[in-house]
């Protein structure tokens, strides 16, 4: 049931777009139907395939790289109460500074590899990684913190028996954000300067008025950005269960 | 119906040992305080927790602590272990009067089991084994058994969110035991619980407690529940909380089953003294 209603609104919603499409009066590099977008999604998948695979990369190595310096930097900012004063209202100023004038920059200075996208995926993932994180090591139940003093725990003991666990839904929260924004750090990075992956595509692509193969590109993102989603969200449901029982109610 | 907690007590100590209390020492050390006093701060002033409050426990002894809520009873309970200082008085625990010492002495089981909800019934229980160095194979074998004589058997690999209200008491009770240290400060441990798996706990604690003494500060505003299963009960005054009046429990008599104690003439004599000093 969960699945049948969103299922029933996109074939409406897809079905009424062809529908408008087909009626004429709209060009078709305006708008193509969505039967075109599949024929391209066909038809052009030797030129997609291979764009989709290095967005692909980037995408996981970006948020690989952003989970990573993410934990790191809320575990250290929650250890050190000096470095959370001094670096993480950085961390949040750092998200005030638009991506579009960091990743020129960054084309300058790494060139048209994957490093440049890398660094603006990470930048764009790493912060709702890190906030999420952070409070979760925080919000430890103080009573619990307590207790462990009394049965002998030391600090580290502390951190690792309770406050790492506690913060481990908080950290799936803040990845699951991070999964969902990957993807548009890639093609940012892309259309900024490359020569291959899907925002690349769609660059070519628009200037060509190959309107259908864009949809088509954009189409591939979306499902890139569901499928990483899932996979955290599968990976949640595998290391945290005792969180989603709480949910459920058990 | 859980085993009585008989054996529980002896097995908990690990033979490596770090710290320099070991259960093989005689149950149950002295605790003392005197004159102790405590406040906090708080948005609308200063609260008196307690004030001028002397008490001795000897050992072995289970000492009840009844009192209005709000009477600083927790704070009692916090300040003899260690988590907190006195402003004013000397707390005592076999001697020690540091905060660190009497940390070290001192086994607290809180109001809520605060079990850990991502480890197992089981690896709740050897949490505090595990914590003093023990691997967690070996931890497991060693507190299975314990389990099942606490009538968990079974239920070693459940999540704390599968236990009943009563089970997950038994093992947060568990819990502190294997601590293993010789003073256990127990903080309304029944509470959460529906009358009747109350009643069975506190049969069962009572079984424990006189199998194995040990010296048990019990806190609870439960009159009946503190007469049954200390030996001695004090009955605390509103904020700030101060000795209102002492009575005798019946500690004595904990190898009789519990309805036969607490329907007593004597029982139901101290009862009504006892409310009537709370009133």
């Amino acid at each position: 049931m969960s699945i049948l209603l969103p299922l029933l609104l996109l074939a409406s919603l897809i079905g009424g777009w062809e529908l408008v499409a087909r009626a004429g009066g709209i060009e078709n590099y305006l708008l193509p139907a969505p039967s075109e977008v599949a024929r391209s999604l066909v038809e052009d998948r030797d030129l997609l395939l291979p764009d989709a695979w290095v967005t692909a990369q980037e995408v996981l190595l970006g948020f690989g790289l952003a989970v990573a310096i993410g934990v790191l930097l809320a575990i250290l900012l929650h250890l050190s109460p000096l470095l959370r004063r001094t670096v993480y209202p950085l961390v949040v100023a750092s998200q005030a500074v638009p991506v579009i004038v960091i990743a020129p920059i960054l084309v300058i200075w790494f060139g048209f590899g994957i490093a440049p996208k890398l660094i603006v995926i990470a930048l764009i993932c790493f912060f709702p990684i890190v906030v999420n994180m952070l409070d979760g090591l925080r919000s430890v139940d103080p009573e619990q913190a307590k207790m462990l003093r009394t049965l002998g725990g030391s600090r580290v003991a502390l951190f690792r028996r309770l406050e790492l666990p506690s913060a481990l839904p908080q950290l799936f929260s803040g990845a699951k954000i991070a999964a969902a924004v990957a993807v548009i750090g890639a093609v940012f990075g892309e259309l900024v300067g490359s020569d291959a992956g899907l925002g690349h595509a769609i660059q070519v692509g628009t200037a060509q008025l190959l309107t259908a193969r864009v949809f088509a590109a954009v189409l591939i993102l979306s499902a890139m950005a569901m499928l990483l989603f899932a996979l955290v969200a599968a990976l949640e449901r595998w290391a945290v269960p005792w969180a989603s029982d709480a949910r459920a109610g058990r | 119906m859980p085993a009585k907690g008989a054996d529980l007590i002896e097995t908990e100590a690990p033979e490596k040992e770090p710290r320099h209390l070991r259960a093989s020492e005689p149950p149950g050390v002295p605790v003392s305080l005197s004159g102790v006093s405590k406040s906090f701060a708080s948005r609308h002033g200063t609260v008196h927790a307690l004030e001028n409050l002397t008490l001795a426990c000897d050992p072995g002894e289970v000492l009840g602590v009844v009192g209005p809520s709000g009477c600083g009873k927790t704070t009692l309970l916090e300040l003899i272990c260690g988590l907190d200082s006195p402003d004013a008085g000397a707390i005592s625990v076999a001697g020690a009067e540091a905060d660190r010492e009497r940390l070290e002495r001192c086994a607290l089981m809180p109001q809520r089991d605060l079990l850990m909800p991502w480890r197992s019934a089981l690896d709740n229980a050897t949490l505090p084994l595990e914590l003093s160095g023990m691997r967690r194979a070996k931890a497991r074998e060693r507190v299975a058994p314990l389990l099942e004589r606490l009538g968990l058997e079974g239920f070693g690999s459940a999540r704390p969110q599968e236990l009943s209200g009563g089970m997950r008491q038994r093992v947060a009770f568990l819990r502190t035991l294997l601590a293993g240290k010789p003073v256990l400060l127990l903080d309304e441990p029944f509470a959460s619980l529906d009358t009747i798996t109350r009643a069975d706990m506190q049969e069962w604690l009572a079984g424990a407690l006189g199998d194995q003494p040990r010296t048990v500060v019990l806190v609870t505003h439960d009159v009946e529940e503190a007469l049954y299963l200390s030996d001695r009960v004090v009955v605390l005054s509103g904020r700030p909380g101060t000795v209102r009046t002492e009575l005798p429990g019946a500690g004595a008599d904990r190898s009789r089953p519990r309805r036969e104690t607490i329907t007593s003439h004597g029982f139901m004599a101290l009862r009504e003294r006892a409310l009537e000093a709370l009133a």
